[in-house]
């Protein structure tokens, strides 16, 4: 697993190195960016972290980067730098899905929390990510029929309930469902559905 | 050929007879009427008729009173001889140039004839000047002898009796005569040889007539109490030919003396004609007919006969009239003026609202107005002989002394020159002082020697604070101005403040999150310190400007180099040019001279023209440029901010200057109005160089020479 990194964005050299300074003293890996396009260029979704980027940029702003990172699947959270006056184009970037704004200059401190909260966010966001490839691949191993019964078992029916449905004895749903347990994974009836939640498969 | 012969002659003839053979007319004065005319004078022109063949004579009697119908006729040519007496004869001479060319001999063989005056012989009447008072008859006022002669006669014996009423013009001479032996008048005038002739004929008694002046003359026959004068004329008229006048006259002159024809009309002969001067002469001295107007200037006359130098002298006459009327009139103006002056002096001083004091050479009051001490406070009393210098004048507005020696009021009377202050300060008895306008004009005695000045002074103190609160407002608007620039672009100018203090900032937190962590060097800490000075060097500097931008007062005036100055102003702007997408071309002038000016409203004018060209791009996508010039031109610096925006209305393009007038949605329009009075103080220009999309150009100039003031 990769190291989470810290992305700055920023047009001004000045700004872009007090904050590699600041990310730096609490131990973070930085990489710095002089324009939008130019990160664009390098991204590279599977590593994760945090973007720190300028609102107002020349050629391509921050909110317009937010829209073109919209096209992955897996992004670290956005946190924009703001001046004085843009509240407008900062609200813009939160209903856009940007985790927050920073007004310039900074309270360093709230910044930090900040970027922690989003690299947490992030490694949940990834760890997530993870379980619902491992449970599709469980799933995926299931047999048509052991997925028929993995459904009404999701939806809380009993053996005897499964049987009549699907039209096979008690039995058989009982060695179905043991099949099941062995391929998805599951100790418990409990698991089961957690994975089952995983994939979206239950409204909660 | 003979038949010819005879046809010619016969046309001939009858040629001569209708061109040569006239009817000559000959008129007669008749002063015994007609029918007598007629009678008498008939013999002579049948000698005529039939001494002249070619000719037919006629006689046209003429009564004295209808001489008017006469000279019609002679006019006319009707008429081509005139027998006449000699005042006639001289009238037609003078009046229509008739010309004499026999004179009359009478039956007793003599040409000239004069009066006899008398009085009856028992009258107390002796000699001329008894007659003064007394009645007298004549026969006519024309008539020659019947009066003229005599009363000429009279008047050398200075008796006038023209203008008395005792005078009576009977007509026919016999009346006279019986006038007089009948007592009906005192003194009768006759032409000589009428007493004679009655006496002759057994008609009168000649003792009981006394006859006045008797003189004798030799070969005179006849009683007389005058000198002699010409006798009757035969008279050509001007159109009358010499020829036929010639056989007349040579016709006349053979006529036998004393022949029957001649004594028909009581004469004897005639002869060639005798000078008539004397009858002018007499005329003239008389003012009778032609010469009635004779020793008077006829104006009328005058006028006729020198028709230009009348007109010339009508001319300057009229100018002299009206010259002569405006200088009487000017004069009686004067006189009202001068008396109005001498009697209103002091109420026309006291009448105006201007304070007036007069000084003499000593630099002492002389006269106060009554408007001085409304002014001023100060009475007569304060004031009259008192040296004005030292209560008026003696210190200036700021509390420096004036000397009296440079008091323009005694400079005046030193040098005879009159002065115009336009601002001064007086002082009140109070104590305040005021600004004052005035005048002192030299005081002149008649031989033109200074004797002191006079003062008219008018309170401008209100005038001059009027002034200064316009200077206020004007300063109060440039002020407005650029707290309106300010107010457009402080986003911009909070941002780029924010820039170096988050850099302080932020930096200064992760220097001491280093610390913490024990993960410090000394090179990182030098390098944290010194981006820490470096911002907040850049952060102070931005402040600073903005402050100086927005400060009220910055009338102030020092060297400063305008490439420096746009540098400065390009610093507030970056946030605008870096957001708006804007390339910056500078093309500054390196080796431009300073100029000594009011820097920051420059700097005005500067960031508002750079503003206007930065928002006139708003719209354009693409290609934005803001481009900025100096260079040196003409003695002066010359500024031009360049942009590829979309261009200036031609609609407003005329009016871009005028206040209130603005493009922008959330503008004043006090921009240019306000930067063009400031280039214009500094004796530069501001103005619009081009227009188009994309392309507009503003250029300023600031002189390099008048701008040290």
């Amino acid at each position: 697993m990769n190291k989470a990194t810290i992305f700055i964005i920023d047009d001004d050299q000045q700004v872009r190195a007090a904050l590699s300074l600041l990310m730096e003293s609490v131990g973070w890996e930085v990489k710095l960016f002089s324009t939008a396009t130019s990160f664009l260029e390098q991204f590279d979704s599977d590593i994760p972290g945090c973007i720190i980027s300028d609102i107002r940029m020349p050629m391509m702003s921050g909110l317009d980067l937010q829209m073109k990172l919209k096209e992955y699947s897996m992004v670290p959270p956005i946190l924009m730098i703001t001046g004085h006056g843009d509240v407008a184009m900062a609200v813009r970037a939160i209903q856009a899905g940007a985790l927050d704004f920073i007004e310039k200059p900074f309270n360093n401190q709230h910044l930090l929390d900040r970027v922690h909260k989003a690299i947490e966010i992030d490694n949940g966001n990834r760890e997530t990510a993870i379980r619902v490839l491992e449970a599709n691949e469980k799933y995926n191993r299931l047999t048509d029929k052991e997925k028929e019964v993995f459904e009404w078992i999701i939806k809380g029916a009993l053996s005897k309930q499964i049987a009549e449905k699907v039209f096979v004895t008690q039995s058989a749903v009982e060695a179905r469902r043991s099949k099941i347990m062995e391929k998805m994974d599951a100790d418990n009836i409990s698991d089961l559905m957690k994975m089952a939640m995983t994939m979206n498969m239950i409204n909660v | 050929m003979n038949k010819f012969k005879i046809l010619l002659s016969v046309l001939l003839f009858s040629l001569s007879l209708t061109s040569a053979a006239k009817n000559i007319s000959i008129a007669v004065l008749a002063f015994s009427g007609e029918e007598y005319a007629r009678t008498s004078w008939q013999p002579t022109i049948d000698y005529l008729n039939a001494h002249i063949l070619k000719h037919r004579f006629k006689l046209i009697p003429v009564e004295p009173n209808k001489i008017q119908y006469l000279e019609q006729l002679v006019q006319q040519q009707k008429v081509d001889f005139i027998i006449t007496q000699p005042v006639t004869f001289v009238e037609f001479q003078v009046k229509h140039g008739a010309t004499s060319i026999l004179t009359l001999v009478d039956e007793s063989k003599s040409s000239q004839f004069g009066s006899v005056i008398f009085a009856r012989s028992d009258s107390d009447i002796i000699n001329l000047p008894q007659i003064r008072d007394r009645s007298i008859a004549g026969a006519n006022p024309k008539g020659l002898g019947g009066w003229l002669i005599g009363y000429n006669e009279l008047k050398q014996h200075n008796v006038d009796v023209v203008n008395q009423s005792k005078v009576s013009f009977l007509g026919v001479q016999d009346n006279i005569v019986n006038g007089v032996l009948n007592g009906s008048v005192d003194v009768g005038i006759v032409r000589t040889g009428v007493l004679e002739r009655l006496s002759d004929s057994g008609r009168i008694d000649l003792t009981k007539l006394r006859v006045l002046n008797q003189k004798k003359v030799k070969d005179f026959p006849y009683l007389l109490s005058t000198a002699l004068y010409p006798e009757w004329a035969f008279v050509k008229a001007s159109h009358t030919s010499n020829l036929i006048a010639k056989q007349v006259a040579s016709t006349l002159l053979l006529m036998s003396p004393g022949s029957k024809e001649a004594v028909a009309r009581g004469y004897w002969e005639w002869v060639t004609p005798v000078d008539y001067q004397p009858i002018h002469e007499l005329m003239k001295k008389l003012r009778v007919g032609v010469y009635k107007d004779f020793g008077k200037i006829s104006f009328l006359q005058y006028v006729k006969e020198n028709l230009t130098l009348s007109a010339m002298f009508f001319i300057v006459l009229i100018v002299l009239i009206m010259t002569g009327l405006r200088v009487l009139k000017l004069n009686n103006k004067l006189k009202v003026v001068n008396y109005f002056i001498e009697q209103q002096n002091n109420m026309i001083l006291d009448s105006v609202s201007e304070g007036i004091y007069g000084v003499d050479l000593s630099g002492r009051c002389t006269f106060i107005n009554q408007a001085l001490t409304d002014i001023m406070g100060w009475e007569k009393k304060d004031m009259l002989g008192k040296l004005q210098h030292e209560i008026l004048h003696h210190t200036h507005a700021d509390g420096t002394p004036h000397p009296s020696h440079q008091c323009p009021v005694y400079e005046t009377f030193m040098d005879g020159k009159a002065r115009f202050i336009n601002k001064d300060t007086f002082w009140k008895k109070d104590g305040d002082s005021i600004f004052v306008e005035y005048s002192t004009t030299p005081i002149k005695d008649k031989l033109g020697s200074i004797v002191g000045s006079v003062v008219v002074f008018k309170d401008i103190t209100q005038q001059i604070e009027h002034q200064q609160l316009q200077k206020q407002y004007e300063q109060d608007l440039e002020h407005v101005g650029r707290l309106n620039t300010m107010g457009e672009i402080v986003t911009g100018i909070a941002h780029e403040l924010n820039q170096p203090l988050t850099v302080i900032s932020t930096t200064a937190f992760a220097g001491s999150k280093l610390i913490e962590s024990n993960q410090y060097s000394a090179s990182k800490f030098l390098a944290i310190f010194s981006t820490l000075s470096k911002q907040a060097e850049h952060a102070a500097s931005v402040i600073k400007h903005m402050r100086k931008m927005s400060n009220k007062d910055q009338s102030d005036y020092s060297l400063i180099d305008i490439n420096v100055r746009i540098k400065g102003v390009i610093t507030l702007l970056q946030s605008f040019i870096k957001d708006n997408n804007i390339r910056l071309m500078l093309d500054l002038d390196q080796s431009l001279p300073l100029v000594f000016v009011q820097a920051v409203q420059i700097d005005q004018v500067a960031l508002n023209l750079c503003k206007n060209a930065i928002d006139a791009m708003d719209m354009s996508s693409s290609n934005k440029v803001l481009g900025i010039t100096t260079k040196y031109l003409n003695e002066a610096i010359e500024v031009s901010v360049i942009d590829t925006g979309s261009g200036i209305d031609p609609s407003i393009a005329d009016h871009l200057f005028d206040p209130f007038s603005t493009l922008k949605k959330n503008g004043m329009g006090m921009g240019l109005s306000i930067s063009r009075s400031i280039i214009e103080r500094h004796y530069g220009n501001l103005y619009l160089e081009q227009s188009a999309p994309g392309m507009t150009i503003f250029k300023f100039t600031l002189p390099i020479q008048k701008n040290h003031e």
